[in-house]
């Protein structure tokens, strides 16, 4: 297997220090023709960002927030309105070959190569990345075996599971060892077991070949473990950007409160809830109050009074997660729509 | 400098354009290895059924008959491929498949000619069964190394135009009715069917432009062993078409989206 040694390490300080893999201007994109082109709300509205080598970045937002978008802008398949994508100092729009070159695409919804068997999908996509077909063949076999797919190797990929297409398209994604990754909701329709092997297994690639590898994901409490910077999107925009921890530092005077509501005494609590200004509903019958840590112990404690604990089928106190942090920047859950 | 150095560990060198153009050949013909047969049959029937109709209709002129026999068969190997291409790149288009091959290094006219050379492999046991059962009905037909070059070279300057119309068209229903429309127009206007003596002046005249009135008289004169400047000139528009067809697909199929 092909290496790409980081000069850097895996995890940097300073992302202004070196010289970004990515680095997007003022990226702005409109749908639409002649009027709507103006007046529609942009999908992404001047951007500006660099993504360092060796980072594992994350782009989080709700659906409609402009992310996948973005990550088709910077794979070339989609062209800005305005502003301007440099891919290791290239220009994508000028020289798109660079993003074939560096970049490996796995996209949220794969359709290419159903009709194909598993281990042809990913030995076709090896070599024509330039793999000689021995090491195209070795390694598909390598990563059809790793991923759990040995028994399904022969079979089409029109025919697996929900679970094993999306493995297939990871192993897809992975061979050839490209210095640059980005994966549109990589653990999408897996189980635990896979998606955690998932997870260590996109650290890894990070840690030995120092993987630049770009995420975006709805599942932020898996994904926490794993990105070290990350871009909040809202409404087109980026609304937060820095490391996790440096994020979630801003929230760290806060604990939050989780409450699980009886669904049959839902109501009572939530008019309660509803007059509390930093009460939010995560989804249906949970809530969460983010509570100064200062005055946590009292302040919980009367909130608990308030909604009272027969209306309760469980509660959480915990501090800032990047759910919260999100939560804080958009007024809204993760899985909303926008 | 990071760029620089990254460049410089690119991993791998770009595949060579044939073997790109093999591996996306192989890809296309392994996704027709479920359902190759009834493609055939399909095929096979469609060409033979509308030879039985026109012969039919044609009534017992030798010469009429022949004309339409070479005419079935410049239909199923220029026609069919060309809306067999068509549908298959606005499939691609419609389902983001297009996506995948426009982030590997690998060209946009390789993959036209890929799925096209696909189609051709199909298309080609009813050309050959359609000679052969014109044989039986005493018509002579010769098949020669011409006829293996002049194929392809008919074939692709439809199927770039059928991409084009793939790529283009907004959904798979308006991709078909453009190419459907396409395809009465090609053969409609030009002697591909009817001979030119029997169509209207400016039938004649449109068709003078047309790839397939030029596929469709190499191949007639390359199956009547009939080798003369005409067929020169057939050839040599053939080959300016296609490359102009290449370019064209090359610096103007968008297959970005939006």
């Amino acid at each position: 297997m092909q290496t790409h040694p980081n000069p850097t390490g895996p995890v940097h300080a300073d992302p202004q220090a070196v010289e970004p893999v990515y680095r997007l201007e003022k990226l702005t994109k409109r749908y639409g023709k002649g009027k709507a082109l103006q007046t529609t709300r942009p999908a992404n509205f001047e951007i500006s960002l660099d993504i360092v080598p060796g980072e594992i970045f994350g782009l989080l937002g709700s659906n409609g927030a402009g992310k996948s978008t973005l990550i088709r802008q910077m794979v070339n398949l989609t062209a800005p309105t305005s502003g301007r994508i440099l891919l290791m100092g290239l220009d994508v729009a000028r020289q798109p070959e660079a993003v074939t070159r560096y970049v490996a695409y796995m996209p949220q919804k794969p359709q290419a190569l159903l009709d194909l068997t598993a281990q042809e999908a990913v030995y076709f996509t090896g070599h024509m990345r330039g793999m000689s077909r021995a090491a195209a063949k070795s390694e598909a076999t390598r990563l059809v075996e790793e991923w759990g797919l040995a028994e399904v190797r022969n079979k089409a990929v029109r025919h697996l599971s929900g679970g094993q297409h999306r493995l297939v398209s990871l192993a897809t994604t992975l061979i050839g060892n490209l210095p640059v990754m980005i994966l549109d909701e990589p653990t999408n329709e897996l189980d635990p077991a896979f998606r955690k092997q998932v997870w260590e297994g996109l650290v890894e690639l990070n840690r030995q070949n120092g993987t630049t590898i770009i995420l975006v994901t709805h599942n932020v409490q898996e994904a926490e473990r794993v990105i070290q910077r990350v871009a909040v999107m809202h409404e087109g925009r980026v609304v937060g950007l820095g490391r996790v921890s440096e994020l979630k530092a801003r929230l760290d005077q806060n604990v939050s409160l989780e409450l699980y509501l009886r669904p049959e005494l839902a109501s009572a609590a939530e008019s309660i809830l509803e007059n509390i200004p930093e009460a939010r509903c995560i989804r249906q019958y949970e809530w969460a109050v983010l509570v100064a840590r200062s005055d946590g112990e009292e302040a919980i404690h009367r909130i608990l009074s308030q909604v009272r604990l027969e209306r309760l089928e469980d509660f959480r106190v915990h501090t800032a997660t990047l759910e919260d942090v999100y939560m804080e920047l958009t007024g809204q859950t993760i899985g909303a729509k926008e | 400098m990071i760029a620089s150095q990254t460049a410089a560990s690119a991993p791998y060198k770009r595949l060579s354009w044939p073997q790109a153009f093999w591996d996306l050949l192989l890809i296309q013909l392994a996704n027709w290895r479920w359902s190759w047969p009834a493609t055939l049959i399909n095929g096979l029937l469609i060409p033979l059924t509308t030879l039985f109709f026109i012969r039919s209709a044609a009534g017992e002129s030798g010469a009429s008959s022949e004309f339409l026999i070479s005419g079935n068969i410049i239909i199923s190997l220029i026609f069919t491929t060309m809306g067999g291409t068509s549908a298959r790149f606005s499939f691609m288009r419609t389902f983001g498949v297009l996506d995948y091959y426009a982030t590997l290094p690998v060209s946009k006219v390789l993959l036209v000619l890929a799925v096209n050379f696909g189609f051709l492999i199909l298309t080609l046991p009813s050309a050959f069964l359609t000679i052969l059962i014109a044989q039986l009905f005493g018509m002579h037909f010769t098949l020669n190394l011409t006829f293996f070059l002049i194929v392809p070279l008919a074939s692709f300057s439809l199927s770039a135009v059928g991409a084009f119309v793939g790529v283009v068209a907004p959904n798979f229903d308006t991709a078909n009715t453009i190419t459907a429309i396409l395809q009465f127009f090609f053969m409609g206007a030009g002697p591909i069917l009817i001979p030119a003596e029997r169509l209207p002046d400016f039938l004649n005249m449109v068709g003078r432009a047309l790839p397939s009135t030029y596929a469709a008289d190499a191949l007639r004169r390359s199956l009547a062993n009939n080798y003369d400047f005409t067929f020169l000139f057939d050839l040599a528009f053939l080959i300016v078409f296609n490359l102009a067809a290449m370019f064209f697909v090359a610096k103007r199929m968008e297959w970005r989206r939006g």
